[in-house]
């Protein structure tokens, strides 16, 4: 079998990931702003007899100089890497602007050939593109497809085969290439898009032309980035407890009597069915319960995503984010951080300031992840009564120290001029179901991967030092309650000083949900021991946390260092000393506002 | 003039950018090409957004600065040239805007009534 190398090659946000994935049927990151491939990506698939490897490149304006990183991945692969075709993806809409690149990728002199992506969008906007037109002028062949549907595939795998099988060069006749005159480039695009194009965009009103009305305005905007922002909350909030409290009842009243139940009856060892009931069903299960958040809170996060809104947030909160150093589009990783602070790091590639970079990346363990939102919404279900405003409190409050965080390191360590801004505004898209379901369940997937490795050996550990030495029947005098007594007068002072707290606290900085699984472990083995009944672990964290501790706990949970592969990704992408400072500082941060918070309580 | 004096709903022609660096040749990859018309959408604190067809874009004033246009229309209302800022000085050309829109129409008391209520709802504006 013949293997061919095809690399995807197209400006920034024109679906060359979505068209990837119904090539090679991967299940790749998607977004609708520019920059969400920051790094090389591969899919391959059969057909005819091939092995088509695609190489999917971050996306780039033009070849001349790479400003930032992920254009450097590109360039440097376009002009050194091993691959035999090119794919130049265009987002049919703005043909004009892309047609830029397509002529300077004709001068590689590789086959090519032209995948016309998003025609959906064409026919809505009126504009007609003769794409027969297009592969005479250019000599190779030009495919119409719809990165959202799938349409146009089948014969854009036939065009690759059959352009390098013939060896089919791209060229323009009657230009050469060689005096590299931009004026003659720009006309050369012009002449193209003049003979291509059938018909003209209609001059008419989008519905992207009205959202950013309102959207974009520096009053709407901002009071409907809030409200988008606290309506999401209460609908996640609306929807998923009552799943997560049917799922609880039955990991807690039908599982694990069953569990219990079964081990008995083949007459299993009692630290088999003690294992199976408060570690694995009662850690494990406890975080587990929070599947249906994490569905829906992901859900809406990637429809924020891939409907074009962020880089509109980006517009509007640059008038603040330009007082810290920074231009808007550092909002979108910042955002990104919703989902997960790891990902977030890795999409400041696009950012062409080095210290630009490193600014965001010290701002990003601030923003909540999903593994927080499962903890905040455990707590604020059990203690608050409004669990939706407490819980965009605590984001707000993220937000702010981020902006905090930004600020002394821009007057200290990081001062530096203002870098220029430039940022392409996607029009408003509506991701099919399909592709936000395929995104969604990936999340719930890795959530899923989380609970049964990480948290799930979390919470083994805390079982076993609950447990060592061998035949202690006093708590307090185990491994896990020394650890946890060691080091209760550091958190003392700020109300959480509990042992039981300080166990479940620390190995945390793995995994955020494992706060939740040691809690439930440490608690039912403690309720075991003393032979009381047994009550919900809601009811039970009740009486180690008092209400006036649970807002410092999460305050807490929510500053210092966000968990152990952010910390990882600080390290690789920033540098070791930017991550090990962040440490120290997100850990003195924290202490520092939890003691604040606790103190003045009680104050008053 | 510079694309940076241009007000919003204002048209214009790209005439070329100043400088020829790195820069000059994405903006010009991105569709800021010589003899391209914008139209100016918005001015908010530093940015513009300007728009040609579908290709909408994003500029820091640094970068408006450097490019050279010429204007072939002018909004005759710029009514959402405002300065990101939540105080009356946000607003400067908004008072005028109201009293050169309703004073022929003799109902210049309901228009200024009326005028914050355009003011944070741009779109009703017609």
């Amino acid at each position: 079998m013949k293997a061919i190398n095809v690399v995807l090659v197209g400006n920034p946000n024109v679906g060359k990931t979505s068209l990837l994935n119904h090539l090679a049927g991967t299940n790749l990151k998607i977004g609708n702003w520019p920059g969400v491939t920051v790094e090389k990506k591969e899919g391959k698939v059969l057909f005819q007899e091939y092995e088509i490897n695609f190489i999917d490149l971050p996306g780039i304006y033009t070849l001349d100089e790479a400003i930032s990183e992920d254009e450097f991945v590109s360039i440097n692969f376009l002009k050194k890497g091993d691959y035999n075709l090119i794919l130049n993806v265009i987002e049919t809409p703005r043909l004009k602007r892309d047609l830029y690149l397509t002529l300077q990728l004709v001068e590689l002199n590789k086959p090519m050939v032209i995948a016309l992506n998003m025609s959906d969008e064409v026919k809505e906007l009126g504009l007609e593109i003769d794409e027969k037109k297009l592969s005479e002028l250019l000599h190779l062949k030009a495919v119409k497809t719809n990165g959202r549907t799938g349409e146009g595939i089948k014969e854009l795998l036939s065009a690759i085969i059959h352009s390098y099988e013939n060896n089919l060069l791209p060229r323009v006749d009657y230009f050469s290439f060689v005096d590299k005159q931009e004026d003659k480039l720009i006309s050369l695009v012009q002449g193209i898009y003049a003979e291509i194009r059938k018909k003209p965009l209609l001059n008419k009103k989008t519905l992207t032309d009205t959202l950013d009305q309102i959207l974009l305005h520096p009053l709407l905007g901002f009071f409907s980035f809030i409200a988008i922002l606290y309506l999401t909350f209460k609908i996640i909030f609306g929807i998923s407890t009552p799943m997560v409290d049917f799922l609880d009842n039955f990991f807690q009243e039908t599982l694990v009597p069953f569990a219990k139940t079964l081990l008995e009856s083949v007459s299993a060892p009692s630290f088999l069915i003690d294992f199976v009931s408060e570690a694995m069903i009662g850690g494990v299960g406890t975080v587990l319960t929070f599947l249906p958040l994490v569905f829906i809170a992901f859900f809406f996060i990637t429809l924020l995503e891939t409907s074009g809104y962020l880089p509109r947030v980006a517009f509007l909160v640059d008038p603040i984010t330009h007082k810290i150093g920074l231009h808007g589009q550092s909002v979108i990783p910042l955002m990104l951080a919703f989902g997960c602070n790891v990902p977030a790091i890795l999409a400041t590639k696009t950012l062409s300031n080095k210290l630009d970079r490193l600014l965001i990346i010290a701002m990003i363990p601030f923003m909540s992840c999903s593994a927080r939102l499962v903890v905040f919404s455990f707590f604020a279900i059990t203690f608050f009564s409004h669990p939706t405003l407490l819980i965009l409190f605590l984001y707000l409050v993220g937000i702010i120290l981020s902006i905090l965080t930004a600020f002394i390191l821009q007057k200290s360590f990081f001062k530096k001029e203002l870098s220029h801004f430039v940022m392409d505004l996607p029009p408003y898209r509506l991701p099919s179901f399909k592709t936000l379901f395929t995104i969604v369940f990936l999340h719930s997937k890795s959530f899923l991967k989380r609970a049964g490795t990480v948290i799930f050996a979390i919470s083994v550990i805390i079982w076993l030092l609950l447990h060592l030495p061998y035949g202690e029947k006093d708590l307090e005098n185990t491994y896990g309650g020394f650890i946890g007594k060691t080091l209760s007068p550091i958190f003392e002072p700020i109300g959480l000083g509990d042992w039981r707290i300080t166990t479940s606290l620390i190995p945390a900085f793995l995994a955020r949900e494992a706060i939740l699984s040691n809690m439930a472990v440490i608690l039912k083995v403690e309720a075991k021991d003393e032979g009381l009944e047994k009550s919900p672990l809601r009811e039970e964290i009740k009486k180690v946390i008092p209400p006036s501790s649970a807002i410092s706990f999460l305050m807490f949970v929510l500053i210092y260092n966000s968990c152990v592969a952010t910390f990882v990704t600080m390290w690789k992408e920033g540098s070791r000393n930017l991550a090990f400072l962040f440490l120290l500082y997100s850990f003195g941060l924290a202490w520092l506002s939890t003691f604040l918070i606790y103190q003045l309580k009680n104050f008053f | 003039m510079t694309l940076n004096e241009a007000k919003c709903g204002d048209i214009v022609v790209i005439k070329g950018i100043k400088e020829e660096d790195v820069l000059a040749k994405k903006l010009t990859a991105m569709g800021i090409r010589k003899n391209e018309t914008f139209e100016v959408l918005k001015k908010c604190g530093r940015n513009l957004l300007i728009m040609n067809n579908s290709n909408r874009l994003v500029l820091s004033s640094e970068i408006a600065n450097k490019i050279e246009v010429d204007i072939i229309k002018q909004n005759p209302c710029p009514i959402e040239e405002i300065k990101c800022e939540f105080t009356e000085e946000a607003y400067p050309d908004s008072e005028e805007y109201c009293q050169k829109r309703y004073r022929n129409q003799k109902i210049h008391r309901k228009g200024h009534r009326w005028s914050f209520f355009r003011r944070i709802c741009p779109f009703l504006k017609d």
